[in-house]
């Protein structure tokens, strides 16, 4: 098997619930040794929570399958922080990686002795890694916040919903996913930058930040014409219709965005519904933009008759963009991401064999990525205490006695 | 600091709308010098969509474009004819990334394909976006921001609340195009493991082959794990619970103040609302029975919040060690002292577009210079510098380019 982009880079991952493990799994994907540096006295809150389900329903610390899915293909030790002895194991650990990624508060990572200048005292190309909802500077340094809390501050929220509503939230607690591949951009960014300079570097990332990169139209509305963004639903303002409709069967919906005139006689005609085309109401953009209620009542009527696959392919085989809605089963079962080989089944040795995400995107000389399942919570503490850090079997059972490594 | 990473690194976007456009600045942040081609006299597509100052639309004033597009520098070029095409193999012969977002079919009719440029240049990283991938099944269905973000998952549970009748309320977007960034978040991922790769290990490049439809449904993880863990099918209606609804205080909402939070969180949120009468009651002793009955908290809890404006409470409860916060519109998020400190925001003058506040790349720099560092492009504006000063072509050429339509 030819090698890994990130084969011999070693990670120490203080990071905990969904950002800063979305950002190590890249990297242990693509053949990084993660460490996770977890503790029994405090639980990353992934492995506590019913964040996607529980193997067979059934809680317990290493049968999340939220945790599983995102802390595959890394290694779990065990280290209570709040503990001294406990601190200078972890600059051990710290000492002999190339990257440090952290998602605690400000204070808490100064009292974890998690700061740039300590790290690199003790090691002084080191790559860190600071992920927080609004930075680790200013007068919020110490906010904290978790996905849905960072999403409202940025405002995303606000502009999200149905037309009329106080605003929603996104699914799939977005951004935190994604957030996570924005850490790992800067990770890898870091890691290219010490390739070249022989120099470390120290990344403070706020996931607010991060959002308001992504509503540049939003922003800029405001600041040009005064506008304040409101949830709007699914509309668009250069394409119509532009909806998800209602289709045959239970809870089936097909998405449809008609982006120019071509498209919308095209979508008449596989419709079987010609006479549109001819309907004053729908002659141009503005004038299907005008009368949206109507144009969405009647494409619902031809939808809902048809699955939303038929429609999909219907429309797609005229040039139109359609797909369904697709929920956790129908993404299973998806012809396009199963011939991209995006589930991948793996035995963990406690949930058994179950299905998950693989790593997105395919890389033409990596035919295949690092996958081994997620570890148990201090699985690992034998070969980081003992094989890394070279601590004898009894140094290990007396500091665990003691609850340093705990 | 930041500016410095990608010094030398040559990247060329032949891209359009926002993943390939975002993707490529994302390495501009970095310190690439990206070039970017727009097709002559249209440009790229986010030119038409705006917002413009005034309403006025205006090629060289999208509020889109203008974010999209800093920290590069622009050509024009035609790449329908065979000299637009010629000149387009002179640029990727030189470049260290190509970034593009076109169909497979269209690269195929180009006949610019990895396989004909890696001819040119072993070395090149070629990031190749679409809707749904460069092979399989829906290789050549047409995308959209609408349909990738329904088809990868996440629209399907969007918006999280609010879906009280699912047989009329449909699935939503989100705002803007939320699927498209995510492709170009992870597209620049892909584009510095590319070169990381070729950096420590291969000596050549390869070509990144990224789904937009994958990039989105790569963020529902735990919806995947819990059909296969539970066998459940994450619904619609009803997903939001405890903490992440919104509840009205004095002057807005508020998001994080709930009952099914963890045992400390409850304790936290205990204290600080005076412990009451009814927080003792059995019904909330324990988590699970605290989700179960996250509602019929919701009345007190609110009652209480009633009492305070976003400001105070968002200091109680930070002071709280309580993980809750104001929901901003895009005019709080301007007034914001802390984004404010942190430099969030940096103005950009352009000069027909006149000067606005753009987010700055979403990290802190010790830098003097400013992370954005260049404005985005006039259309064509470098095709002098590019043609003419780097792959030598007179001015005479260029008159005659020109004049056949090819930039």
């Amino acid at each position: 098997m030819s090698k890994l982009p990130f084969e011999g880079i070693r990670v120490a991952d203080f990071g905990w619930v969904i950002a800063a493990p979305a950002c190590t799994l890249w990297l242990a994907n693509m053949g990084a040794e993660v460490i996770k540096i977890e503790t029994k006295a405090h639980p990353e809150t992934l492995r506590t929570i019913n964040h996607g389900g529980y193997a067979d329903g059934v809680p317990g610390l290493n049968r999340a399958g939220g945790f599983n899915s995102l802390n595959y293909s890394k290694y779990s030790c065990s280290l209570d922080l709040t503990r001294p002895r406990a601190r200078e194991l972890a600059k051990e650990i710290i000492k002999k990686s190339d990257v440090v990624v952290e998602a605690y508060t400000g204070s808490v990572a100064e009292r974890f002795g998690l700061t740039y200048p300590e790290l690199q005292a003790v090691k002084p190309d080191i790559i860190l890694l600071s992920i927080s909802s609004l930075g680790k500077t200013g007068p919020l340094w110490d906010a904290t916040g978790f996905g849905p809390a960072n999403q409202a501050y940025a405002s995303l929220p606000s502009m999200t919903g149905y037309e009329g509503s106080i605003g929603s939230n996104m699914g799939g607690t977005w951004p935190d996913y994604l957030v996570g591949i924005a850490c790992a951009y800067l990770a890898v960014a870091g890691l290219y930058y010490r390739r070249r300079t022989g120099r470390g570097l120290h990344l403070d990332l706020s996931m607010v930040q991060v959002v308001l990169n992504m509503i540049p139209g939003q922003l800029l509305d405001y600041q040009m014409n005064g506008r304040i963004a409101q949830p709007q639903g699914n509309r668009d303002p250069m394409a119509a219709p532009h909806g998800v409709y209602r289709c045959l069967g239970d809870d089936k919906w097909v998405a449809i965005a008609v982006q120019d005139e071509e498209q919308w006689r095209a979508l008449c005609r596989a419709a079987g519904h010609p006479e549109w085309e001819a309907d004053d109401r729908f002659a141009d953009l503005s004038s299907r933009q005008r009368n949206q209620h109507e144009l969405d009542a009647l494409i619902t009527q031809w939808t809902l008759v048809h699955t939303a696959t038929d429609v999909m392919e219907k429309l797609q085989k005229v040039g139109v963009a359609a797909g369904p809605s697709q929920n956790s089963r129908d993404l299973i079962n998806d012809p396009q991401l199963r011939h991209r080989n995006q589930f991948i089944e793996m035995d963990h040795p406690e949930a058994g064999r179950r299905l998950t995400m693989a790593a997105p995107a395919l890389f033409s000389a990596i035919p295949e990525r690092r996958y081994f399942p997620a570890p148990l919570l201090d699985q690992h503490n034998r070969r980081v205490f003992g094989e890394l850090l070279g601590m004898s079997q009894q140094e290990i059972d007396s500091l665990t006695e003691a609850g340093v490594i705990f | 600091m930041a500016e410095g990473i990608l010094d030398g690194t040559r990247v060329i976007e032949w891209g359009q709308m926002v993943s390939g456009p975002w993707a490529a600045r994302l390495l501009g942040d970095m310190g690439a010098d990206v070039v970017k081609i727009e097709p002559p006299n249209t440009g790229d597509i986010t030119r038409r969509i705006g917002p413009f100052p005034q309403d006025l639309p205006h090629p060289e004033k999208s509020g889109l474009y203008l974010h999209l597009n800093c920290n590069k520098r622009g050509v024009t070029l035609d790449l329908s004819t065979s000299t637009g095409r010629h000149l387009f193999r002179k640029l990727v012969q030189g470049a260290d990334v190509l970034i593009e977002n076109h169909s497979p079919l269209h690269l195929e009719t180009l006949g610019l394909t990895y396989d004909r440029l890696r001819s040119l240049n072993p070395r090149l990283i070629m990031v190749s976006i679409s809707p749904f991938g460069q092979t399989g099944p829906y290789r050549d269905y047409v995308g959209s921001e609408l349909v990738i973000f329904q088809m990868g998952g996440v629209g399907y549970e969007t918006p999280l609340m609010d879906v009280t009748d699912p047989e009329t309320q449909p699935p939503l977007k989100g705002p803007g195009y939320q699927g498209y960034f995510a492709a170009g978040w992870l597209a620049a991922t892909c584009a510095l493991t590319g070169l990381f790769h070729r950096e420590v290990l291969l000596g050549e490049g390869q070509l990144i082959d990224i789904s937009e439809q994958e990039a989105v449904a790569s963020m529902l993880r735990p919806n995947v794990a819990r059909f296969s863990y539970a066998g459940e099918v994450a619904p619609r209606a009803g997903a939001a619970v405890g903490g992440v609804r919104f509840k009205p205080c004095k002057d807005g909402f508020f998001v994080g103040l709930g009952i099914g939070v963890t045992d400390d969180g409850w304790k936290r949120l205990r204290n600080l609302m005076g412990n009451p009468e009814w927080t003792t009651s059995v019904t909330f002793a324990t988590l699970e029975s605290r989700r179960e009955h996250a509602e019929d908290a919701d009345p007190f809890i609110i009652a209480w919040m009633m009492g305070y404006t976003k400001a105070e409470l968002f200091d109680m409860v930070q002071r709280a060690g309580l993980s809750a916060f104001p929901m901003n519109n895009v005019a709080d998020v301007y007034a914001s002292e802390q984004l404010a400190f942190r430099g969030a925001f940096q103005e950009v003058e352009h000069p027909l577009a006149g000067a606005w506040r753009l987010p700055v790349p979403p990290l802190l720099s010790s830098d003097e210079q400013p992370s954005l560092y260049r404005r985005a492009p006039l259309l064509g504006e470098h095709n002098d510098d590019i043609y003419c000063q780097e792959l030598g072509y007179t001015r005479e050429d260029l008159v005659r380019f020109r004049q056949l339509g090819v930039i």
